[in-house]
């Protein structure tokens, strides 16, 4: 009896130390498939990126990717959720800027930019500011200075939610011209399209991509720019001015990341750095994203560049929500 | 013109293989649908990847045809085990179930998928012949209007499922409480999250209504478990379709509910969810006994189920005519368009008008193909009610915890499932009506946003929902549905007192 059980604890040590060896052979990063932690629910346009990025990702680790979802309390379950995970660089961070906006808000355990190093900034979009057809009291970024001016407040302009992005970047504009509108937030995107169509309200910004068709037809005319270039290469903006022809500049530009735990070895994290930015440049990949204007402000191409534009960012949205009274 | 276009589309439709797809898309979206946690949209995100290497034409029209399965399918388990498949199939199980309880699950089914058919066919219709119409009516539609719309799906609760209407009252209002908690969509800060990060989100709807609806049964039918004989729906449950002449019958709630759907559907802020609680509502309160709802009245099942699936046609209206997703589904089938190159917005209909027909006929096609599967998908599906109840009930409370994890990945909607699994228990024990507090918490947030949006765009007014023709007739229409059975039963009072005094 005795002998069986040294027999099978033998069994089991040697059962135990066998993987061990393994790993001893130095076999090269990823060894298993990668999971991509996206704080999103499933079938957004940031769960789609992801997903489609991990897809062109996959060829270069490797490894399959497996994206997994965790959608609650505006991305802080999915921050955390990926904070809890071994640092051993098989668990991937997709993240927006409404992480940073969680960040100024500490409404996490810890800091996002304090344990997470960027990888990739997958994708960047801009947002344009646009009235209706046929509106009479201005139609251009001029004349909207001065019938706001004359008018404080009486401008109404539509975005997502109230106290995110959308809200943060249009205090800054404002600011910016030295005028006041007054900001009414909606839920979604399309209830805005629906909004300024039916002359509810006069301003809406959106992304490019998705306010296009709108433009094309000639629905909504654009007036500004959320960006600092001018965006001439697609014809329905030659000529729209840019918020920095107005001086203004450090708002919150639209931009998908992906990052991983700053505490994971410095081999593991090169790999992955080299990985994401050989998808970054995979010909297919930019494709997709010339489809849908998401190339034309890729600036950030350095880990360094993109920790510069989240330090930016979490300055803005902090001043933002002191000046709001949500933090002190 | 028209000839030729509708012409081109029945060649690209009645290719064989498009054929094929349209098949396998409604089949797999009933069988999504009746899953609590695949929701029509869900059924669509998943056959997405199928549809890359497609025909453009192939491949919407497939993902159209997942949507009309799925808008059918939440029936099936609506009816059968009490817990809507999708949100939109909410009102079908506040008379699918009594049905089903009475034995007459085979007629509910057939019902559900009749008026889910009809639905469908005659949003598909509308669809076809005026949906740049309805889109400028859609244009319409602006947070005064929204705001009008909650509130007559509220005034409803005066009347809806429980005798008690004081009780009814208070269940609303605490169906509104709870639609406040998260972050308030106005001014940004945040309600009742006690500091806890998974309420900053607010409450979602799917782990409410699975926990009210059907973890509250399970808790019943534990309860009663010892002293009545759970198998006696054992028998074989087959879909069983009304007399033709039967079914004229009810015209009225066909046609109505499916009017609504349509109109519903293309409003971009509300989809098929309020859709078949509108209709639902508004079946209840132009009924001469509208005590016969809640008790399994065929009714109640024609009016969720046709205006769910209208909401399909209408949903899309937007979609097409103005790039707008008319609900979440849509925007998921916008995405498809998409990734095919076709960027739905003002100039597609003109460039491609092929489109919009091959869209038509892809739903009158999944519409009658609901017959054709429905039958055999809920003959299936019924096998599980064979089961003893003890495994029935695992098996109802492990589809259910799926269900609400599913939505977000997250276990706290697991927890609050339960937990509504016990406050829905409780509601039923002691009377207080679960359909009034559900609707009451899924209007109550829209009602509450529209109201304010409307006070910020009207400087202040806080008559200004009053100002606009639309919302100020529906509003009148509400009040007026609210006190009406108050109003009856004063009437009855005095002309009673007026009797004693004459005596």
């Amino acid at each position: 009896m005795k002998k069986t059980l040294r027999i099978l604890a033998l069994m089991l040590i040697c059962m135990m130390i066998v993987p061990v060896f393994g790993c001893a052979k130095k076999q090269e990063f990823p060894t298993r498939a990668l999971e991509m932690v996206i704080p999103f629910g499933v079938g957004g346009a940031s769960d789609i990126s992801a997903r489609e990025f991990g897809k062109y990702l996959e060829k270069y680790v490797k490894q399959p990717i497996k994206p997994v979802n965790k959608g609650g309390s505006g991305t802080v379950e999915g921050f955390e959720y990926a904070l809890a995970q071994p640092a051993d660089g098989y668990t991937l961070f997709e993240l927006t800027t409404s992480v940073i906006m969680k960040e100024s808000q500490s409404a996490a355990s810890k800091k996002f930019t304090e344990t997470f190093d960027p990888l990739v900034m997958m994708m960047t979009d801009f947002q344009i500011l646009c009235t209706y057809k046929g509106n009479e009291k201005f139609k251009t970024a001029d004349e909207l200075v001065t019938y706001a001016k004359a008018n404080p407040g009486a401008v109404k302009i539509a975005g997502i939610s109230a106290g995110a992005a959308d809200d943060c970047t249009q205090s800054t504009v404002a600011k910016g011209l030295g005028i006041k509108w007054t900001y009414v937030p909606y839920t979604s995107g399309s209830e805005i399209k629906a909004a300024i169509l039916g002359k509810e309200i006069a301003l809406v910004q959106d992304k490019v991509a998705s306010i296009l068709p709108l433009l094309q037809s000639g629905d909504l005319i654009p007036i500004l720019i959320f960006a600092d270039n001018r965006v001439d290469i697609i014809p329905q903006l030659k000529g729209i001015p840019c918020i920095s022809d107005y001086g203004i500049s450090g708002i919150p530009i639209s931009w998908r990341c992906i990052a991983v735990r700053k505490d994971t070895p410095k081999e593991v994290k090169d790999i992955l750095f080299k990985a994401c930015s050989d998808t970054f440049n995979d010909p297919d990949f930019k494709a997709y994203k010339e489809k849908e204007f998401l190339n034309i402000m890729d600036v950030a191409k350095t880990p360094e560049a993109i920790s510069k534009v989240w330090q930016a960012e979490l300055k803005a949205y902090t001043q933002f929500y002191k000046e709001t009274g949500v933090i002190k | 013109m028209v000839g030729t276009h509708l012409l081109d589309a029945l060649q690209y439709v009645f290719d064989p293989l498009t054929l094929l797809f349209i098949v396998i898309g409604t089949g797999f979206g009933l069988v999504g649908g009746s899953l609590p946690g695949i929701s029509s949209s869900m059924s669509v995100i998943l056959i997405m990847p199928f549809t890359f290497s497609m025909e453009p034409v192939q491949a919407i029209v497939m993902v159209v045809a997942v949507y009309v399965g799925g808008a059918c399918g939440g029936s099936i388990s609506a009816i059968l085990i009490k817990t809507p498949g999708t949100p939109e199939a909410i009102p079908t199980t506040f008379d699918g179930y009594p049905l089903m309880q009475k034995g007459q699950a085979g007629t509910a089914l057939g019902l559900a998928v009749t008026a889910s058919s009809f639905g469908s066919i005659f949003s598909a219709f509308m669809m076809m012949l005026a949906a740049p119409l309805f889109a400028s009516v859609a244009l319409k539609f602006q947070s005064a209007e929204y705001f009008a719309l909650a509130v007559l799906g509220l005034s409803c609760v005066s009347s809806i499922g429980s005798k008690n209407q004081a009780r009814a009252l208070v269940a609303a209002l605490i169906g509104l409480l709870i639609a406040t908690v998260g972050i308030d969509p106005i001014s940004g800060v945040q309600r009742f999250t006690f500091n806890k990060t998974f309420l900053v989100g607010g409450i979602e709807m799917i782990p409410v209504i699975i926990g009210c609806f059907a973890i509250s049964e399970v808790f019943e039918n534990i309860e009663t478990y010892y002293r009545r004989d759970a198998t006696v729906q054992a028998g074989r449950v087959s879909m069983k379709l009304l007399k033709f002449s039967e079914m004229f019958k009810m015209w009225v709630h066909f046609i109505r509910s499916a009017i609504i759907g349509t109109l519903i559907g293309i409003l971009p802020a509300a989809g098929g969810t309020i859709a078949s609680l509108l209709s639902y509502s508004v079946a209840v309160k132009s009924d001469k006994n509208p005590e016969r709802f809640g008790k399994g009245a065929y009714e109640g099942i024609i009016a969720s189920e046709s205006a769910n699936n209208a909401a399909v046609g209408g949903s899309m209206v937007p979609t097409l005519v103005l790039g707008i997703p008319g609900s979440g589904t849509a925007a998921i089938i916008m995405m498809v368009f998409i990734l095919h190159n076709l960027r739905p917005g003002p100039l597609l209909m003109r460039e491609q008008p092929t489109l919009l027909y091959a869209l038509f006929l892809g739903i009158i096609i999944a519409s009658v193909l609901l017959f054709l599967l429905g039958r055999f998908i809920a003959r299936e599906f019924a096998r599980i009610l064979k089961l003893p109840y003890p495994m029935l009930a695992a098996f109802i409370i492990v589809m259910g915890i799926v269900g609400a994890y599913s939505l977000k990945g997250s276990y706290y909607d697991v927890i609050l499932m339960f937990i509504f699994g016990i406050i829905g228990y409780l509601f039923n024990k002691f009377q207080f009506s679960i359909p009034a507090f559900v609707l009451a918490f899924i209007l109550g947030g829209m009602a509450e946003k529209t109201y304010r949006q409307q006070l910020i765009i009207s400087d202040g007014n806080f008559l200004g929902v009053f100002m606009r023709p639309i919302s100020c007739i529906v509003l009148i229409a509400s009040i007026i549905i609210f006190i009406s059975p108050s109003f009856k039963h004063i009437l009855k009072a005095f002309s009673k007192k007026g009797e004693l005094v004459a005596k």
